[in-house]
């Protein structure tokens, strides 16, 4: 009777946790799948380090990670850069992701300085996008359009990733220079590429 | 001595349910819920919005469930850390003559300590795989002397207690080669865990049946010892329970529960690989392991308490 009690006890203690652990990773997991909507990419189009037109226009079906660099910048470019570049590895095996760099110092970085900092980074591909346009389309993608800092430039650029859903939705924003964002970027954007989506009916053609 | 009784029994039961919860934080992916230690988004209790953060912070990293998992893990640890050191103290009053209990009860309270403190550390890092290891082998030990206090101080308040029960030769060493098979085996599933994590950052994309293929042959070897261990306490349990004479009741309980978590955890095991590698599953799979290693501490401590009072 005593043995029948003591597993009981042990049994229903088993089963108060499994059901607590179950709830629990239920709101884990919903929680993870609700991403905020910072805001919506504003229609823009610049050029590629190809010299080719690369808009808003293009993000819409593809997840994009989105930043803004200048390729003479000796501080956190180079750690951005590398983070960026480790994305683009890892998730190599989709088309469904693409990154976005765009230039703050458009004097300076020419599509052919452009192209070079592409090749020196590992790009072989179009998932990486380098852009390029005058400076004051810059400040205004960058902050008002991404509401990224962009004072003083080239220097006072953000150093943050923006996190574009397939929809042209900012959903997340994360500081390149600390190792807790990077680890949480990777989560969030399979979480994004899982999301469904379905894209826009196509105006009809005016006869 | 009461109070010694129930502080260490309550300290060693929060020990083990500290590393139940340790793992949800684990499985959910709530480690990394709360980005700062001992605060959590520089507050002393998680915000529960997006306006209460520090404009340092990344919005983004700010997820309130995950953030009160993670918390709550936390709190828990604290808990136990003042249990721990409550036991501590109380060992100095009420068991001052017996040596090897207070001074194992302080070793624990520093421990714990820097248990704590370490899982900062684990924060810092960003859920740095081998760190993450030793913060649960960690807590494993914290559990594992909790348990042992707890059954010093249960023998010497009923000394009684296994008078007349007469166990089988070399139970000791059964018991003792299940121990160090069963840590092993816990040893090997924190180098999967950390394989299949780095595989994850690699290959974020791949899935779970890509994942555990390209683990290697740790796994092969993690499965092929869990069948071991499994079968080792189940060997264990039965031996205790058909071959003793008189056996204490305490004994023929943990013997029910060491074959039937011994089962278990084959059963989990061959779910996790056949079925589905779904987080409850990871969750158990670890909770079960380290309860069969305080089972069979607390087995090994009984039989050699009643060989010494034969002696």
């Amino acid at each position: 009777m005593k043995r029948t009690g003591f597993i009981t006890a042990a049994l229903i203690i088993v089963l108060i946790l499994a059901v607590f652990a179950v709830l629990v990773l239920r709101l884990a997991e919903k929680s993870k799948a609700e991403l905020p909507v910072y805001g919506e990419v504003p229609q823009f189009t610049f050029v590629n380090q190809d010299g080719e037109p690369f808009g808003s226009a293009d993000m819409i079906g593809k997840v994009t990670v989105v930043d803004f660099i200048f390729t003479r910048c000796k501080s956190a470019c180079p750690i951005m850069a590398r983070e960026m570049s480790a994305l683009y590895r890892v998730f190599e095996t989709t088309d469904d992701l693409q990154f976005v760099s765009i230039t703050v110092d458009p004097g300076h970085d020419t599509l052919a300085v452009l192209r070079d900092y592409a090749r020196a980074n590992g790009v072989t591909d179009d998932r990486w996008q380098f852009l390029h346009t005058d400076i004051e389309s810059v400040v205004e993608l960058s902050e008002k359009g991404f509401m990224l800092a962009a004072d003083q430039l080239p220097m006072g650029h953000s150093t943050k990733f923006a996190l574009v859903d397939r929809s042209g939705k900012i959903r997340g924003y994360f500081n390149a220079m600390d190792d807790k964002p990077m680890a949480v970027i990777r989560q969030q954007i399979v979480q994004l590429l899982k999301e469904p989506w379905e894209a826009p009916e196509a105006p009809p053609e005016s006869m | 001595m009461k109070a010694l009784q129930r502080l260490s029994a309550t300290s060693a039961g929060a020990a083990f349910l500290l590393i139940f919860t340790g793992g949800l934080v684990r499985v959910s992916g709530a480690g990394l819920g709360c980005p700062d230690w001992p605060r959590c988004f520089g507050r002393w209790l998680p915000p529960t919005s997006i306006d209460q953060l520090p404009a340092s912070v990344d919005p983004s990293l700010f997820n309130f469930t995950l953030a009160w998992i993670e918390y709550g893990n936390r709190m828990l640890g604290m808990i136990l850390g003042l249990l721990i050191l409550a036991t501590a103290i109380v060992a100095i009053v009420q068991a001052r003559n017996v040596r090897k209990v207070w001074i194992a009860a302080w070793i624990n309270a520093l421990l714990v300590a820097y248990i704590g403190w370490q899982g900062g550390q684990v924060v810092a890092a960003a859920l740095e795989p081998l760190l993450v290891s030793v913060h649960m082998i960690g807590a494993l030990l914290v559990a594992s002397i909790a348990l042992w206090i707890a059954l010093q101080v249960h023998s010497l308040t009923n000394p009684s207690m296994e008078s007349g029960s007469k166990y089988p030769k070399k139970i000791l060493a059964w018991i003792g080669i299940t121990w160090g098979a069963a840590l092993l085996q816990t040893a090997l599933g924190t180098q999967v865990r950390a394989a299949v994590k780095v595989l994850v950052e690699e290959k974020p994309l791949a899935g779970e049946n890509v994942w555990l293929a390209a683990v290697g042959p740790i796994r092969h070897i993690h499965e092929l010892l869990g069948i071991i261990v499994a079968g080792l306490a189940v060997h264990v349990a039965v031996k205790l329970l058909k071959r003793s004479e008189n056996p204490s009741g305490l004994v023929v309980q943990s013997s029910w529960v060491l074959a039937g978590l011994g089962v278990f955890q084959v059963i989990l095991g061959v779910a996790m690989i056949a079925v589905t590698f779904a987080s409850i599953l990871k969750l158990f799979h670890l909770w079960v392991a380290s309860l069969m290693l305080g089972l069979l501490l607390l087995l090994y401590v009984i039989v050699k308490q009643s060989e010494k009072g034969e002696a």
